[in-house]
């Protein structure tokens, strides 16, 4: 079995279109999922009351420890028995959101508690309100120290995008399998794919290398 | 669901001799492993399953493919994790143990590994809980597991909710205890032997 | 000559371009204490690194521990016989103390279990710390795991004991109690080498005091007068510096 470059010159519009939905799909995701993941880390530590938190630490355990596949399942076939049909796309951004949004809240609950309590104190002694204190001298400071978290998270988030394919929606894993069937040529259909998720791989990472070092020098 | 044992145990082994290996920095191979561990990183899981499937040809079988396929790919975390966990038994531990007449084989037995378990358990569990995860994309290769067997069903009875449910139950059950284990574990004798050391 | 443990001379060790050992030379008595001081690098500590083997010099005329030449392959005669306390104590920290101290006469000497334990606990009563024999590591203060360090090489019964500046990494307080331990060891007729800083636990227990500067001895004379006339230069500046 060879690596055909015929096969990629006739077959390159697919690859194209998977890869653009896929990089199109991974930055809503990674969107939606940080405002989720913020919403709930922030939640957390303003401690409104025992019932939000146990309904907020369920929400992060349940979705971290149960497979994607399994929630998009879910949400997908699942929901559509009790009549709540959605079009595949939103059913699998919904997946996704949820799922990553719970260890994003992990990531930035980590920076919370990893910054000194003396700056919570010194906010609050100078008459903030916990919004106040959160917005203007935590959050600032939490995430600077997860920004290489987050840029992790969000390399697993482009690999999320995978599943999408399962509900038919025509992203860069789907494209590999509509090629294979048309050609047999797996070397090619499948290597080709992963070679570009590797490149779109260290494209996220540079892009969050340049990040890293723009949040550095902001101090 | 057998292949979950399996395909822990294949990939804590190729893992922990690859990173030993890496540990060692020898030229032409540690660049290599780089290359495998970036694609590894790289690549969705469901994909390599394709690619495993079609690599092995078994057109019948998935088994194999699928546990192919979630030993490369958490092999690779792994190497990572035990080639940090390596380098992070302090090297004078070994000169002190030269030093009270310990030979090599002594020092690694004694000294080394205890140190280097105690180290790299968290880590090791952590990626653990993610194979048992990543068990659930075998079924995209047709591979009997419990999401296919639901995928089957629930074309057979329409009733999807209720089964994904039950699945969704089984996988938050295996991997909060296995979590759940590991918490303690850490805490009671990691914590007690080797103190606050938890990151490296 | 039956009373020399170390007979080195004209030793030379090089890392890359930088010399560390220029030349020395020297010889060690039985039952002597010696000090080695100077201003810091790295050649005091490589010097006794080579004489318990875990660096080897690059070349030299003579370099014997009791009449057996010091290398690699010959390791294996002296187990033991030639203990070193590291300034960082390198204690194995997932052994408790009192394994920390009985594991290499088990394994290594492969003497029996309860020998082995009893010698230790009367090691532990010596620096007093009986009470600490199955804590950790990481629950004791760093003159107490120093002087754990101290009795784990002294549980393989040495011949000589080398001390690369013991005290350098410890509080102020703890110092004392791990110079005291150095002292009674002193006085019961260990052959020591000790590099350190500590110049009035030198003048208090030194035999001969031995300056190192740029790879050598530039001096090596009995503890009284070396501090009365120090004979060079810079032994004068580093003398007029510590005390």
């Amino acid at each position: 079995m060879n690596f055909e470059w015929d096969i990629i010159s006739e077959y390159y519009p697919i690859l194209l279109k998977g890869a653009i939905l896929a990089l199109q799909y991974t930055v809503i995701c990674i969107i939606l999922s940080l405002i989720l993941g913020l919403l709930v880390a922030i939640l957390r530590v303003l401690k409104i009351s025992k019932i939000v938190d146990g309904i907020l630490n369920s929400y992060i355990s349940i979705f971290r420890e149960i497979p994607l596949l399994v929630i998009l399942y879910f949400i997908f076939f699942g929901l559509s028995q009790i009549r709540l049909i959605m079009p595949a796309s939103v059913a699998g951004i919904l997946a996704i959101t949820l799922n990553e949004g719970a260890f994003i809240a992990e990531i930035i609950r980590g920076g919370f508690e990893s910054i000194h309590k003396e700056q919570w104190e010194s906010a609050i002694a100078l008459r903030m309100t916990k919004i106040q204190a959160i917005k203007y001298v935590i959050l600032p400071q939490a995430i600077k120290k997860v920004i290489p978290s987050l840029v992790g998270q969000s390399s697993s988030i482009l690999k999320d995008t995978a599943i999408l394919a399962v509900i038919a929606i025509e992203e860069l894993t789907f494209s590999s399998k509509i090629i294979f069937n048309a050609t047999f040529n797996g070397l090619t259909s499948f290597g080709s794919v992963a070679l570009l998720y590797v490149m779109l791989f260290l494209i996220i990472n540079v892009i969050g290398i340049k990040l890293e070092k723009a949040f550095k020098n902001s101090n | 669901m057998a292949i979950i044992p399996i395909a822990m145990f294949l990939a804590l082994f190729v893992g922990i001799i690859l990173g030993v290996i890496r540990s060692m920095k020898i030229p032409v191979i540690n660049q290599i492993l780089s290359l495998y561990i970036i694609t590894m990183r790289g690549v969705p899981t469901i994909l390599l399953m394709f690619i495993c499937y079609f690599v092995l040809n078994t057109g019948s079988d998935p088994r194999t493919a699928a546990i192919l396929a979630l030993v490369v790919s958490n092999g690779a975390y792994i190497t990572e994790i035990a080639r940090g966990g390596i380098e992070a038994v302090d090297k004078r531990q070994r000169e002190a143990a030269k030093s009270l007449g310990l030979n090599l084989w002594q020092s690694i037995y004694y000294i080394i590994m205890p140190q280097f378990i105690l180290l790299v358990s968290p880590a090791i569990v952590g990626q653990l809980v993610l194979l048992i995860k990543a068990t659930a994309y075998a079924s995209v290769i047709g591979y009997i597991e419990l999401i296919k067997m639901g995928v089957n069903l629930m074309q057979a009875t329409f009733l999807p909710l209720p089964i994904f449910f039950y699945s969704a139950v089984f996988y938050f059950i295996a991997c909060h205890s296995l979590k759940k284990i590991a918490d303690y574990i850490d805490s009671n004798v990691r914590m007690k032997i080797m103190g606050e050391k938890k990151d490296y | 000559m039956d009373n020399v443990m170390i007979e080195a001379q004209n030793l030379k060790k090089s890392f890359g371009s930088l010399i560390v050992l220029d030349d020395l030379s020297f010889k060690l008595y039985k039952n002597e204490k010696l000090v080695v001081c100077g201003p810091s690098g790295c050649g005091k500590s490589t010097l006794i690194r080579c004489i318990c083997g875990l660096e080897t010099v690059d070349s030299a005329t003579k370099f014997n521990f009791l009449g057996h030449q010091i290398k690699k392959e010959n390791l294996n005669k002296y187990k033991g016989k030639i203990g070193i306390v590291f300034q960082s104590f390198n204690l194995f920290p997932h052994l408790t103390a009192i394994n920390n101290v009985t594991l290499s006469p088990i394994k290594v000497l492969k003497r029996p279990k309860e020998e082995v334990i009893q010698e230790s606990e009367a090691l532990f009563e010596m620096v007093g710390l009986k009470k600490k024999m199955d804590s950790y590591p990481h629950q004791l203060s760093g003159g107490q795991q120093q002087r754990i360090a101290i009795i784990r090489s002294l549980a393989m019964k040495p011949e000589l004991m080398l001390f690369d500046e013991p005290t350098s990494s410890l509080d102020p307080e703890l110092i004392k109690d791990v110079l005291n331990t150095l002292k009674d060891l002193a006085k019961s007729g260990m052959t020591m080498i000790v590099i350190t800083h500590e110049m009035k636990f030198a003048e208090e227990v030194a035999d001969r005091i031995a300056f190192f500067f740029e790879g050598k001895f530039t001096e090596i004379r009995p503890a009284k007068e070396f501090f009365k006339n120090p004979e060079t230069i810079e032994c004068k500046k580093f003398l007029d510096h510590v005390l």
